[in-house]
């Protein structure tokens, strides 16, 4: 088995004509939780898309676990062991905090995974039978991740998990996924909140324009100038 | 014999029959977003088929209903897959004339095969009978209509509230990509949408062969009640169709017993031009 859980190499991408990545390259460990940072429209949004299969790369290769599943449509990269939380987290908002989590159970034989999720986010219990458009934004966020686990998921993937949050619960999203990670998920986050990222994440590769222009551990990235003067303004 | 009371009790007979091909209409509507204008035609080969089946075989309209479900099924999964399927992304009038152009097709295919004659298939088990409660008189091919609409809608809204199946359309629905991130994939929902669509119109088919003449044109004006029934519900809602669907029913019933037989859509289309111009999300609608 290859030593990393997720590669990605060389991936080119875009919208319509429109270039958003140039040949980007990276690789996740099991076990790990790495963070994608970057200003708006650096692409890594784009690149989350293609490995979570709603954006088919022009070039490049992405595996995980050995497996090629660049080009693999959505709705069978879940089935590989990835799951992904969308940007703007995307609920089912007409069904219920419980129907959600049932529908983000679709790949799997049974619903075991409910009590493990409920008893990681014991506020969607008190919520179960509740619609989900009627959660707050914080609850909202923990729905959308609870979702994705359902998949049992060996790779997670967050996009933007703390936008629109209160930076009070983002903290606690942000221990729900040091939770999360512990019990053997690697996880792979896109933030535009470098701060809060970079917190959590073990290493870091930040995205400028389309391109990795640096990457490193969480504590050599926080000491860059590059990362200080961009996104900490420091 | 109480006037009203009997208008009352034709119009919510009626109304459920209606009400049962609009829930279909409006699921398909409700998943992707494409009116299926062909739901009048898939009605009339329904019909047709239970026709065909008393005249040839002798079966019971009834009897054959599993059938008619079954066949409309894979018609409505075979016209996703080949038609449906290549208009997914193509601009909105192109969707409508891809269905409306297989309605057109069906229309004349059936005049072409069968004859523009109106038919009625033979003896039913309940052809001819009639029920008398309290002043009230019930025919009971309608009465059979009525209940069988409702335990097909029964049925389609369990399988929708409550089964994983369900869930995963709802949730198509709702969000296409967020589906898809779940595992679902969104063309089988579609061809499931289709496929139910179809069963529901079959099954409605099958009822009103009992009682109602079968010929090339009968769907047209169901398909057209149907419409405005999930227009009136409010589009992509099965429980709204299904309501709008029986106040069509009633207020058809009402309008020819007290005004004049003649005028009765007057009142059902005058209803809907009021709905669409004060509360245009339909009577229980959402958004």
């Amino acid at each position: 088995m290859a030593p990393e859980a997720l590669r990605v190499s060389d991936v080119s991408a875009g919208y319509g004509g429109l270039p958003a990545l140039h040949g980007v390259s990276l690789e996740v460990r099991p076990g790990e939780i790495v963070a994608l940072v970057g200003a708006n429209g650096a692409g890594k949004s784009t690149l989350l898309k293609c490995i979570a299969g709603l954006l088919k790369p022009w070039s490049g290769a992405i595996a995980f676990e050995g497996r090629g599943i660049g080009g693999l449509p959505a709705h069978r990269v879940v089935r590989t062991g990835v799951a992904c939380v969308p940007e703007g987290r995307r609920l089912f908002l007409r069904l219920s905090v419980r129907e959600n989590l049932m529908v983000g159970a679709y790949t799997q034989r049974d619903t075991g995974a409910l009590d493990e999720v409920l008893a990681l986010f014991p506020l969607l219990r008190e919520r179960e039978s509740q619609l989900a458009g009627t959660l707050s934004g914080g609850e909202q966020q923990m729905l959308a991740i609870g979702r994705a686990l359902m998949s049992r998921p060996r790779l997670l993937l967050l996009d933007e998990p703390s936008l629109g949050i209160a930076p009070r619960i983002v903290a606690r999203i942000y221990e729900n996924l040091a939770a999360i990670n512990r019990r053997g998920v690697t996880v792979l986050l896109v933030e535009q909140n470098v701060r809060a990222a970079l917190a959590c994440a073990a290493r870091a590769y930040v995205l400028q324009t389309g391109r990795v222009v640096q990457q490193g551990t969480a504590a050599e990235l926080l000491e860059s100038d590059l990362v200080r003067k961009a996104f900490l303004g420091i | 014999m109480n006037p009203l009371a009997q208008a009352l009790v034709s119009g919510l007979l009626t109304g459920l029959v209606y009400a049962l091909i609009a829930a279909g209409l409006s699921l398909i509507f409700g998943v992707m977003e494409i009116v299926n204008f062909a739901h009048g035609e898939f009605l009339m080969l329904s019909m047709y088929l239970s026709f065909f089946l008393n005249a040839s075989l002798g079966w019971d309209p009834l009897a054959a209903l599993p059938l008619n479900a079954a066949l409309l099924f894979v018609l409505g999964v075979v016209v996703y897959y080949a038609l449906i399927r290549r208009v997914l992304r193509a601009p909105m009038l192109a969707q409508i004339f891809a269905t409306f152009g297989l309605g057109v097709f069906l229309q004349a295919a059936a005049q072409f095969l069968w004859k523009p004659d109106f038919r009625t298939v033979g003896a039913t088990v309940v052809s001819g009978t009639r029920i008398a409660m309290g002043g009230v008189f019930v025919s009971g091919p309608q009465l059979v209509a009525a209940g069988g609409a409702v335990a097909t809608t029964l049925a389609l809204w369990w399988l929708l509230a409550r089964t994983g199946t369900g869930r995963a359309l709802l949730a198509t629905a709702e969000d296409r990509t967020a589906a898809a991130l779940m595992g679902i994939n969104a063309n089988h929902m579609f061809a499931l949408a289709w496929g139910l669509g179809a069963a529901c119109v079959g099954i409605a088919g099958g009822l009103l062969s009992t009682f109602y003449y079968v010929f090339p044109q009968v769907g047209s004006q169901f398909a057209l009640i149907a419409f405005v029934a999930v227009a009136l519900g409010g589009f992509g809602s099965v429980v709204g169709a299904f309501a709008g669907g029986i106040l069509i029913g009633v207020v058809e019933s009402l309008a020819g017993v007290f005004v004049a037989p003649a005028v009765k859509n007057l009142f059902v289309f005058g209803i809907y031009l009021v709905v669409v111009l004060v509360r245009p999300r339909g009577l229980v609608g959402k958004q």
